[in-house]
C-alpha cells in the first residue's frame, strides 16, 4: 500500500478546492460536454420502413413511423408523462382554452405562424384540411381513417387557424388525428400518388429526405429551414436496414450502428455488458396477453364448452406463474399486466392481478366439476380438460414462456397443447381462418396495446367488435359480451369532463378484470441501445420505438 | 437449331401457366396479407373491411389468381402490398446485388473445383485425394446459417475484440465510409467465402466421379496405348468428356446466380433476391413472391435450353432434330 504523505494530502486538497471552484462556475459544461455540430448517427433497424408517407404506415408505433419522424413534426406531441404538448399546433385544444366547444362538436386548431416545408413552401392549416380530404378519398390508400372519418367539415380561417366540425361527439378525435400525427404538404402530395410521396417525402421536421436505397438504408440530412430556433446538430441520420435482431446486436457491439432498435427482454443481460453502449428501456402501453376463447367458434351466442365457465378461466390465471416468468425470462424488468391502459395516466392502480396460487386454482377447478383423472388430467362428463394454445412461431421469448405455462397448468391437471403458427397465418383475418381472429384455438398469445394516446378500450372488449361471419372484422375474438362494460365503454366516449371520464374508465377496468377474458401476462418494455458517443436521446414511454425519435434536433455525437 | 429453340419456348408457355397457378394457390394459402396489420387496433373494422374489399381478398382464391393473371398478361406484375412499389422495380434493384455475390461464388467454385476435382480423380486414393474428399464431405455437411454466424462471430466480432484486422459483419458497405468498390469487395469476402465453401463440395465430387468414369473408357486406354502424351490424354480426351456432366450442373446452377441465396443473404444482411423472398414470405406479400417465382422459373427454363445447346457444341454425337 502506498503511504500518502502530508504534502500529497495538501496537494489533493488544493486540487479539490480548485475543482470545486471551477465546477461552481462552469457546472453545465463540466457535467454535459457542449453539443457539437456535425456527424452522422446510424440507426439499425431489422424492419425497413414500408413507406415514408405516414398515412400508409398503419400505426404510430411502427418502424415506418419511427423512420419518418425526424422528417415530420407532429401537430401535438405526447410527452414523457404521456400528456399532450403543443408542437406544430401552438396550443392543445381544450374546453378551457376555447379550442373545443362546450358541446364537443367544434374544434378550433391554432398553428404556429411562419412554418415552412423543407422545400421552402409555407406550411399552413390549409395543408391540414387537405390532409383530411386526402385521407378520406379511398383511392389514396390511407390505411387508418379512425378519427378523420368523424370530421364533417373543416373551415380554414387563415394560415394558422382552422375550425373543425365533427359529425358526432368523439373524444378520441384529438388523439387519433393530432397526437403524434403529422400532416401532408398539399403543394407536393396533390401532384402525385400517396405511394410516390412515400418514397421521396417533403416534410417539416429537423431533418429532410436524402436518399433511400431499398433493402439497405434511408438517409436524411439536416433541414436548414426547420422552424425551431434550435436546428439539428447532426449532419445526417441514417437508418440501416438489417435482416434480424441478431445482426442488430452484432452491429451494435461492433459500433457499426449507433442505435439498436427493439431488442427482446432475453437480450438485456447480453447487451447490458457491452461497454460502448447504454441500454434504454421504456414502458409503452403495450402488453403481452393470453386471450381465452369464451364463445364457441361458429356460434358466438353459445359459450365455449370449457372456457365459458369463469371459474375455469380464473383458475387458469391463478395457475399461471407470472412472477417467475417476469423474474427469470424477463429479468425482472417489467410487471404483471392488467389491460391496455397500463403505463398510462388512466392505469387503475386499485386493481390487483390475481395471485399465483396452485391450491386456489385446484379448488376452483374442483368446484367447477373438473375431476382429476388417472392420466393426471382433469375431466368432466367424459371431456378431458385439454386446451389448444397458439402464438406466433419463431419468437424465442414466447416459446420459453408458453413452455412454463404449459408446465404450470399440467400441475393443476390441465393439458395445454401448443400449435404455434407463423405470424402471417396467426394474424390472418377472420374470413381466411386466422389463428387468433377466427378462434381456431382455445387460448392465444400476442401483444398489443393502445392504438393512440386516447384510453380507448373498445376495440378488444366491446361486444359489437366480436368477429362473426356477418361482421368479420372486429378484434374482440374472445367474444367477451358484458352489457355493463359495453355501456361504460360507450359512455366514456362522450364524457368531456376528464374526472368523470376517468371514473367511467376505472369502472370499466374493474369489470374487465372481473370478467377474466384473458391472462394479462406482462407489460412489454421497449428495449434499445444507444452508443455512448451519441448524446441527447431522451425517449418517451408512450411512443415505443417511435418515442425515441421526437427530439432528433437535440442529438449530437462526440 | 432454330427449330429446337422455338419448339422448346413454345413448350414452356403451358408449363409456366401451370407453375403460376400452383405457385399462386400455395403462396396465397401460406399466409394472409391482412396479417401485416397484426392486432393493430388503430384499424377499425371499417378500415379492415375497406382494405380487404379493395384488393378483392374476399373473393375465392381462384378468382384472385385470374385477377393476377389478367394483369400479368397485360404486362403489369403488380405492386407490393407492403411497400406499395412495382414488383418489377423491387426485383430489378435487388438483382445486381445478387449477381455480384452469386457471380463471384460461381466463378470461385468453378475455378477451384476443376483443379481439385481433376487432381483427386487422377490421383485416386492418394493422401491428397483423401484430404480433398474428406474436406468436401465436411463442407457439404456444414449448415450455411451456422457457418455464416460462426464466421461473423469469429472474423468480425472476436477479431475486433482481440484488436486484429477484422471483416464487416454484414451489409454491402459501411455507411460511415460510403459506397465504393473497395467497400463492396470488403463486405463480399465473408458471404462469398461461406457460400463457396458450402457449394464447392458438390462440384468437386461431381467432377471427380465423371473424370473417373471417363478414365475407365476404352478410348482412353487406346490413346495411352498409341503413345499420346498423358497431359493430352487428360485434357483433350478425358476432361472434355467429363465436362459434359459439369456443364449440366453449371447450367442448372446458373439460375441460382439470379435467384440468390436465401440463408446467406439473410445472415449477412446482403440486400439480394434471396432476402427479398424471405422478407416478403413472412408478410404474405404475394405479388412480390409471384414475381420472384415466375422470374426464376423462366430462368431455369432458359438455362436448361442453353445447356442443351452447349451440349451439342461439346458433344458431336448429339444432333438437334
Amino acid at each position: 500500500m502506498r503511504r500518502s504523505t502530508r504534502r500529497q494530502f495538501l496537494k489533493a486538497g488544493a486540487y479539490l478546492g480548485a475543482g470545486a471552484a471551477v465546477a461552481g462556475r462552469f457546472t453545465p459544461r463540466v457535467l454535459a460536454a457542449a453539443p457539437k455540430r456535425g456527424g452522422t448517427v446510424v440507426v439499425g433497424v431489422y424492419q425497413e420502413a414500408n413507406s415514408l408517407n405516414w398515412i400508409l404506415t398503419g400505426g404510430n408505433i411502427s418502424f415506418a413511423t419511427m423512420t419518418l419522424s425526424p422528417m415530420f413534426d407532429p401537430m401535438l406531441r405526447v410527452n414523457q408523462q404521456s400528456q399532450l404538448e403543443p408542437a406544430l399546433l401552438a396550443e392543445v385544444p381544450s374546453v378551457a382554452n376555447g379550442g373545443i366547444s362546450k358541446d364537443g362538436m367544434t374544434y378550433t386548431l391554432r398553428m404556429h405562424p411562419g412554418l415552412k416545408w423543407d422545400d421552402g413552401a409555407p406550411c399552413t392549416m390549409r395543408d391540414w384540411a387537405f390532409t383530411w380530404k386526402w385521407i378520406m378519398t379511398p383511392k389514396n390508400g390511407a390505411v387508418i381513417t379512425s378519427g378523420w372519418d368523424k370530421i364533417a367539415d373543416v373551415q380554414v380561417k387563415n394560415d394558422t387557424t382552422a375550425v373543425v366540425t365533427l359529425k358526432q361527439q368523439y373524444i378520441p378525435f384529438v388523439a387519433e388525428t393530432l397526437a403524434d400525427w403529422q400532416l401532408l404538404p398539399e403543394h407536393v402530395q396533390s401532384k402525385m400518388t400517396s405511394q410516390d410521396f412515400g418514397r421521396k417525402p417533403v416534410g417539416n421536421g429537423p431533418f429532410k429526405f436524402g436518399e433511400w436505397a431499398s433493402g439497405d438504408h434511408i438517409t436524411m440530412v439536416r433541414n436548414p429551414l426547420y422552424w425551431r430556433p434550435q436546428k439539428a446538430y447532426l449532419d445526417r441520420i441514417v437508418f440501416k436496414v438489417l435482416p434480424d435482431r441478431n445482426t442488430v446486436i452484432a452491429q451494435a457491439k461492433t459500433g457499426d450502428i449507433d442505435l439498436g432498435i427493439d431488442y427482446t427482454e432475453a437480450q438485456i443481460p447480453e447487451m447490458s455488458k457491452v461497454p460502448n453502449v447504454n441500454l434504454i428501456i421504456t414502458h409503452p402501453p403495450i402488453y403481452e396477453r393470453y386471450h381465452f376463447t369464451m364463445v364457441s367458434r361458429d356460434d358466438v351466442s353459445k359459450p365455449h364448452p370449457i372456457l365459458g365457465d369463469i371459474r375455469v378461466r380464473r383458475a387458469l390465471v391463478m395457475a399461471t406463474d407470472r412472477p417467475t416468468v417476469i423474474n427469470t425470462v424477463l429479468f425482472g424488468r417489467t410487471k404483471i399486466a392488467k389491460n391496455e391502459l397500463d403505463n398510462t395516466a388512466y392505469e387503475d392502480t386499485s386493481i390487483h392481478p390475481l395471485p399465483f396460487s396452485l391450491d386456489q386454482a385446484r379448488a376452483l377447478l374442483d368446484e367447477a366439476g373438473w375431476k382429476l383423472g388417472a392420466d393426471g388430467i382433469r375431466a368432466k362428463d367424459g371431456q378431458r380438460l385439454s386446451l389448444t394454445f397458439s402464438t406466433t412461431a419463431g419468437n424465442q421469448t414466447r416459446a420459453t414462456i408458453e413452455a412454463i405455462v404449459q408446465a404450470n397448468w399440467k400441475s393443476v391437471g390441465v393439458e395445454m397443447t401448443i400449435h404455434d403458427e407463423p405470424a402471417s397465418n396467426f394474424f390472418g383475418s377472420f374470413s381466411e381462418g386466422g389463428g387468433w381472429l377466427a378462434r381456431k384455438y382455445d387460448v392465444v398469445g400476442f401483444a398489443n396495446g393502445l392504438s393512440s394516446v386516447d384510453p380507448n378500450l373498445r376495440p378488444f372488449w366491446h361486444s359489437s367488435e366480436i368477429p362473426t361471419k356477418e361482421k368479420p372484422n372486429g378484434l374482440n375474438a374472445s367474444g367477451l359480451a358484458d352489457a355493463k362494460l359495453d355501456a361504460l365503454l360507450d359512455a366514456q366516449l362522450k364524457e368531456f369532463d376528464p374526472a368523470k371520464r376517468r371514473q367511467l374508465l376505472d369502472q370499466a377496468q374493474v369489470l374487465l378484470h372481473n370478467d377474466v377474458p384473458m391472462i394479462p401476462m406482462y407489460d412489454r418494455a421497449t428495449i434499445n441501445t444507444v452508443n455512448k458517443r451519441v448524446h441527447g436521446v431522451n425517449p418517451t414511454n408512450f411512443g415505443g420505438i417511435t418515442g425515441l425519435m421526437w427530439n432528433t434536433y437535440e442529438w449530437w455525437v462526440e | 437449331m432454330i427449330g429446337l429453340i422455338v419448339r422448346r419456348l413454345l413448350q414452356a408457355v403451358p408449363l409456366l401457366f401451370a407453375i403460376s397457378l400452383v405457385a399462386f394457390v400455395l403462396v396465397r394459402l401460406s399466409g394472409d396479407p391482412m396479417s401485416m396489420y397484426g392486432a393493430n387496433a388503430a384499424l377499425s373494422a371499417q378500415d379492415r373491411a375497406r382494405i380487404i374489399a379493395a384488393h378483392g381478398w374476399d373473393k375465392p382464391k381462384i378468382v384472385q389468381y385470374f385477377y393476377w393473371l389478367r394483369d400479368v398478361v397485360r404486362g403489369d406484375w403488380g405492386t407490393s402490398l407492403y411497400t406499395y412499389r412495382p414488383v418489377t422495380v423491387m426485383i430489378w434493384e435487388r438483382l445486381p446485388n445478387t449477381l455480384i455475390l452469386m457471380g463471384t461464388v460461381y466463378v470461385i467454385v468453378v475455378l477451384v473445383s476443376v483443379p481439385l476435382g481433376v487432381y483427386s480423380a487422377t490421383h485416386r486414393y492418394s493422401a491428397w485425394d483423401y484430404v480433398i474428399n474428406g474436406g468436401a464431405f465436411f463442407s457439404f455437411a456444414l449448415p450455411t446459417f451456422w457457418l455464416g454466424l460462426v464466421s461473423i462471430m469469429i472474423v468480425s466480432v472476436k477479431f475486433q475484440q482481440w484488436g486484429l484486422p477484422h471483416l464487416p459483419a454484414g451489409g454491402m458497405y459501411n455507411l460511415q465510409r460510403g459506397e465504393s468498390v473497395g467497400q463492396v469487395l470488403l463486405h463480399l469476402i465473408l458471404p462469398a467465402a461461406v457460400l463457396s465453401i458450402v457449394s464447392l463440395a458438390g462440384y468437386v465430387r461431381y467432377l471427380r466421379a465423371s473424370m473417373l468414369e471417363v478414365l475407365r473408357q476404352d478410348y482412353v486406354r487406346t490413346a495411352r496405348a498409341k503413345g499420346v502424351p498423358e497431359a493430352r490424354v487428360l485434357w483433350t480426351h478425358v476432361f472434355r468428356n467429363a465436362l459434359l456432366s459439369l456443364v449440366t450442373l453449371m447450367s442448372l446452377d446458373a439460375a441460382r446466380i439470379f435467384s440468390g441465396a436465401l440463408v446467406t443473404e439473410q445472415v449477412f444482411a446482403w440486400p439480394g433476391m434471396g432476402r427479398l423472398f424471405v422478407e416478403n414470405a413472412a408478410r404474405a406479400d404475394y405479388p412480390v413472391l409471384m414475381g420472384l417465382i415466375m422470374a426464376v422459373s423462366v430462368l431455369v427454363i432458359v438455362f436448361n435450353l442453353i445447356a442443351d445447346i452447349v451440349y451439342g457444341y461439346l458433344d458431336p454425337k448429339i444432333r438437334f432434330g
